[in-house]
């Protein structure tokens, strides 16, 4: 008994103290860096803090960040849901081909990605230059700015979503299909609705991400003040020309964006796992032998 | 509303596979017709061919005099409920019984009424606001049945509607969907699997086999008269004794038989299968008199089923057949095990010259 109590002792010793590894590994790597984020940013005070935040060029780049990653995000939404629901309801020739595709953007580094963007679309390129001849310049223009985090994000909402479809039902949307439903109708009513969360998931996903977004920005749209230049972009050039306190304040508001936009997609994801729990018992018992009740029917006189 | 639907030489091809081979079955307006057939043999797929959510390859479909295989699945008012209910999560059950009639655009007074009064027909009145996921596997069953019931369709199509029940259960909803059926009139075919369930609730019964359907009928023919080997071991228990045919009648060891009249014209020796329900044997105590035409053994044990006694015998040539007499008969006959007994058959059910057997059963 003593020997028993003495292992359920020491395990509990050990899973105390690997619990206290990872919160210490937690606090290196995350909560001491933002703490080193906030008193530098508020060194000079609150006042200090809003003077560098309130810098122009700085509030440009965060009001500029903050657009486009919002509108990345929505467009990224729209088309991820588009393309998760075709990638998982149909059948095309080169479809697994394209599946592999989508991670492409997680795989490349964004400076990449941007110079991909730039060959495609750039001044020089034959589409840049039809794409001019209406009015519309990618490089070194807000469009440019989409379009890379465009890039870099479209994986987000496919991945959030084509899981979740993939194990839903299809004999919900066939069911709708005979009560007089069209696929459009079964998808907004029957299919959409389940969708939400994990749809909310991978747009919130893709704003987080779109705001961090530096390579392939800056090699698209380049650094021009008040234009182009986007809050990533911005903290390093503060870090360059020795404007420490500059960078660490814009760099604080990033933070707390990106921490509130983390703890939003927390709750959903929460939200996902508790309707996940209750989803209804569709465990069906298949036949189970070949010839099930043979043995019961055997009625009659002799 | 419900109208006769009718299926004519209809196959369907999944790559090579024949889930469907030729197969023809009228359901007349207001009829139960079950469909019985072992896993894969195509049943389910009938279904999602009427349904019109699958495209036969071939072959017809008329509701009433009109042909509507070329139409999708939303123009064919065809009810479905399927094997797992398939109800939408994210609506109550109120939204749920509402889907169809809100599709075809009825008034929300209608569309209130006509649910209220199937809340109130399927006894699901104060589960309204609750979803799926919090009911039970009845209830869900309930919903999903009047979902496919409030637009009022043509026909009802069932796939294995209970067999995701418990079985306590499945008892009283059988009675349930059975007495709703009739109320309602309406045309519908059942798939199932259980062959106590396609007997209690078809008004016919279609036994399918290998994408073909193998007979037709009300229960009681289904299994007194089964049209083929298979209808023979897969409805009900049934013996499977070897013989053959010799000068006008069939023989299996000293068993003496009228030859059927299907196989009358046979040639002499020619092996056969003959299938024998377990209650079609006569039994008597051997005695010294000769017994003709009959097969000795002895009674190997007895299995007390209530009113019915289960006996094994295990015959002079080493076969094992099976046999079932009433309670009163093992006393007064003395039909205990041990004894020796001898041993006529009433009837045969089916007698096949084919080669391979239909199925594959014990004696």
């Amino acid at each position: 008994m003593a020997a028993k109590h003495r292992v359920a002792g020491n395990q509990a010793l050990v899973w105390r103290v690997l619990g206290g590894v990872a919160l210490g590994y937690i606090m290196l790597l995350v909560v001491l860096p933002m703490g080193g984020i906030f008193v530098r940013s508020f060194q000079n005070g609150l006042a200090g803090f809003l003077e560098d935040v309130l810098q122009p060029a700085a509030l440009a780049s965060l009001i500029l960040t903050i657009k486009v990653a919002f509108g990345a995000a929505v467009i990224n939404g729209v088309m991820g849901l588009l393309a998760a629901y075709i990638l998982v309801r149909f059948t095309f020739p080169g479809k697994s081909f394209l599946n592999a595709l989508v991670d492409l953007p997680f795989a490349i580094p964004t400076s990449v990605s941007g110079l991909m963007l730039l060959a495609v679309y750039g001044t020089g390129s034959p589409i840049g230059r039809v794409l001019e001849g209406f009015g519309l310049s990618i490089a070194y223009e807000f469009p440019g700015i989409v379009l890379a985090l465009l890039l870099v994000t479209f994986p987000f909402t496919i991945r959030a979503v084509q899981p979740v479809l993939e194990t839903m039902d299809r004999s919900l949307e066939e069911v709708a299909f005979t009560l007089g439903a069209t696929r459009w109708q079964a998808f907004w009513r029957v299919t959409f609705p389940s969708l939400i969360p994990s749809v909310l998931t991978g747009v919130t996903l893709t704003y987080a991400r779109a705001l961090a977004e530096f390579g392939s920005v800056v090699v698209v749209a380049g650094n021009i003040p008040l234009k182009t230049q986007v809050a990533a972009v911005y903290v390093y050039g503060e870090m360059e020309s020795y404007n420490a306190r500059g960078a660490t304040s814009v760099s604080f508001v990033l933070l707390i964006v990106s921490l509130i936009i983390l703890l939003v997609l927390n709750y959903l994801s929460g939200i996902r796992s508790r309707e996940g729990k209750s989803r209804p018992n569709q465990e069906v018992k298949v036949e189970s032998s070949a010839i099930p009740g043979k043995e019961t029917r055997s009625e009659g006189v002799s | 509303m419900s109208r006769p639907i009718e299926v004519r030489e209809l196959t369907m091809e999944y790559s090579e596979v024949r889930a469907l081979d030729n197969v023809t079955l009228r359901v007349e307006k207001g009829e139960l017709v079950t469909v019985l057939g072992p896993s894969g043999c195509g049943k389910s797929t009938l279904l999602s061919l009427i349904s019109g959510l699958r495209k036969a390859t071939a072959g017809q479909i008329y509701l009433g005099e009109e042909r509507i295989d070329h139409l999708p699945p939303q123009q064919r008012e065809i009810g479905f409920l399927f094997q797992n209910y398939a109800l939408f999560p994210s609506m109550n059950v109120y939204e749920n019984l509402a889907f169809g009639l809100r599709i075809r655009k009825y008034s929300r007074i209608e569309i209130n009424r006509q649910v209220e009064e199937l809340l109130e027909m399927l006894g699901l009145t104060d589960q309204a606001h609750k979803k799926p996921a919090h009911l039970s596997g009845g209830q869900q069953q309930r919903v999903a049945l009047g979902r496919a019931l409030a637009p009022k369709p043509n026909v009802l199509l069932l796939d294995e509607p209970l067999s995701a029940l418990d079985v306590q259960i499945r008892q009283r909803l059988r009675e349930e969907l059975r007495n709703l059926q009739k109320n309602l009139g309406i045309t519908t075919i059942l798939v199932t699997h259980d062959q106590e369930e396609a007997f209690e609730l078809g008004d016919r019964v279609a036994v399918m086999n290998k994408g073909k359907i193998e007979q037709v009928d009300i229960p009681q023919r289904i299994y007194d008269f089964p049209a083929t080997e298979f209808v023979a071991c897969f409805v009900g228990n049934v013996n499977v004794l070897s013989g053959v045919v010799s000068s006008g009648k069939i023989y299996s060891c000293s068993l003496a038989m009228d030859i059927p009249d299907y196989l009358k014209g046979t040639l002499n020796n020619t092996p056969v299968r003959i299938y024998i329900r377990p209650e079609n044997f006569i039994l008597e105590k051997e005695t010294n008199a000769t017994a003709k035409g009959a097969m000795r053994g002895v009674i190997r044990s007895a299995v007390f089923r209530g009113a019915l006694i289960g006996l094994d015998i295990l015959l002079d040539n080493a076969e094992v057949i099976h046999a079932v007499v009433t309670k009163d008969k093992t006393s007064s006959k003395g039909l205990f095990p041990g004894e020796r007994v001898v041993v006529w058959a009433k009837a045969s059910h089916v007698v096949s010259t084919q080669t391979a057997p239909a199925c594959v059963k014990a004696g």
